[in-house]
């Protein structure tokens, strides 16, 4: 994984060679049987597609079959699951999942990623991101007495725990005031609700259970994968503050490795913005529906806590740079696994979760991983 | 944008029509071959009331790069009277008014523009009822 952050001497081109070389040093390989890139929008960040390709020539794996993965900020963790089927359909022995985006050199990012909503009945009213986030933690606010200060609570703990994260974007803490003082940006969330742009890149590499410790003397299996769709659109969700891809990818997920929500040790979830976080842990099992800010508030998702969530940062703190996410996430849970997080170490963590999430809720991602 | 992908949308952006599910009744907008709610596929075509409920909204102070001149602006989840869903901006209305379960109208109001020589995009916006 490369540092996350504004990276102005790194090019998409420099971002995938750093993060793919580093993955196949790091495994003592030099080739793989297949390549696999999640990427939300590099043509519109940078104009550039056919990001399969290019990762290949970057890495110097030429030859190699590559595609690039799409599924907006859920692109990373798309293109892992889809990189699991094809070694577990025995197509693929050695599959590299690398996950990127380079969204500094665009001047407006949040109109590239509108497009993540639905371009012609959200976008093309000039509702962004932000917005939609927005009215959805309203929803929540109203319907289930959620308060900003939960939703700030959020923010402070993923800087505590980012300010830990050597590869963060913002390693620093804030406080209650930093929150509260931070510019509105769409009522009720203020800049430090939202997650930053950010360049940045990450890859692992995938074999069969079988083979993996001729490559990694601690490998970590992925036990169960789950993914889900909800409507492209918000307000066509019957409820406005509950997620419905991701409660369905968690329950494939979950079935998948035969685990429930109470067997996980840690787990990164989605938080673009901090209503996210409140609603993902509500959706993944973590605690009924409603009581997500409640248990911010206790402490429950702090290290150290009932269920220890984003102890990476998570997207606010680590930083997101959309396609590389999902992958970042997964590499966050093996080092926890592997109790190599140092100070964001959750104590003995045996299963971990990572929940990836495109547009509003609209796609899903959920891989369960055990260390072994 | 080309004309023809701006036209497609006239009938649901300018009128508010789309399609109504048989079964549950539930409206969506533009027209659908599955209902958003039940799934059923017994669609009919609707023209929806310009009569609505907020059920949820936001005020924009960030808003997109074409709005800038409008920002801050309204947002909201509307839901008309007759059960079509739609995303749509607050116009016309005090910071201080916008609440959930406000009532109001969709009105046609200029959205955007392309530019000196572009198309004027139009669509819908609500109003205090």
């Amino acid at each position: 994984m490369t540092p996350f952050g504004e990276l102005w001497d790194r090019s998409l081109r420099n971002l995938l060679a750093d993060a793919g070389r580093a993955a196949l040093e790091d495994a003592g390989i030099d080739r793989v049987d297949s390549l696999l890139v999640g990427n939300m929008t590099a043509g519109m960040f940078v104009g550039q597609e056919h990001v399969g390709a290019m990762a290949a020539d970057a890495m110097g794996l030429l030859g190699v079959p590559a595609a690039r993965i799409e599924s907006a900020c859920a692109s990373g963790a798309a293109a892992l699951r889809l990189g699991f089927f094809e070694v577990a359909s025995g197509a693929a022995d050695l599959v590299m999942v690398c996950g990127v985006e380079k969204m500094n050199d665009v001047t407006d990012a949040t109109d590239a990623l509108a497009a993540a909503s639905d371009r012609e009945y959200e976008a093309y009213y000039g509702a962004t991101f932000p917005s939609l986030y927005a009215m959805m933690a309203r929803a929540h606010m109203e319907k289930y007495g959620t308060t900003v200060e939960q939703l700030n609570l959020v923010s402070i703990k993923a800087h505590r725990l980012g300010a830990k994260n050597p590869l963060a974007q913002f390693r620093r803490e804030v406080t209650m005031k930093d929150v509260e003082n931070s510019p509105m940006v769409a009522e009720p969330l203020r800049v430090m609700h939202c997650s930053p742009v950010t360049d940045g890149a990450a890859a692992v590499i995938l074999c069969p259970l079988e083979k993996a410790k001729d490559f990694n003397a601690r490998p970590v299996k992925i036990a169960g994968i789950g993914a889900a769709t909800a409507s492209l659109a918000l307000h066509d969700r019957t409820d406005l503050c509950s997620l419905e891809a991701v409660r369905l990818a968690g329950q494939r997920a979950y079935e998948m490795a035969g685990r429930k929500p109470e067997d996980i040790d840690v787990a990164e979830v989605h938080d673009c913005f901090a209503i996210a976080e409140i609603m993902n842990i509500e959706a993944l099992g973590f605690v009924p529906e409603g009581k997500g800010g409640p248990a911010v508030e206790a402490g429950e998702t702090d290290l150290g806590g009932r269920i220890p969530v984003n102890m990476s940062g998570g997207l606010k703190s680590k930083g997101h740079p959309v396609g590389a996410t999902g992958v970042a996430q997964v590499v966050e849970i093996y080092h926890q696994l592997r109790g190599e997080s140092g100070e964001r170490q959750v104590d003995g963590a045996k299963v971990g979760l990572a929940q990836n999430m495109g547009g509003t809720g609209a796609s899903s991602v959920v891989h369960i991983l055990e260390a072994i | 944008m080309p004309s023809a992908r701006y036209s497609r949308e006239i009938p649901a952006r300018y009128r508010i029509e789309g399609s109504r599910c048989k079964k549950c009744g539930r409206g969506a907008l533009p027209a659908r071959k599955t209902c958003p709610a039940c799934g059923s596929t017994e669609m009919e075509p609707a023209k929806f009331s310009d009569v609505g409920t907020v059920l949820t909204w936001t005020r924009l102070h960030v808003g997109a790069s074409f709005m800038t001149l409008d920002t801050p602006y309204g947002m909201a989840v509307i839901e008309t009277e007759d059960g079509c869903r739609l995303t749509a901006p607050l116009a016309g209305a005090d910071a201080a008014d916008l609440a959930t379960g406000m009532k109001v109208r969709l009105v046609l109001r200029r959205i955007t523009e392309e530019g000196s020589e572009g198309i004027i995009c139009y669509g819908t916006k609500a109003v205090p009822a």
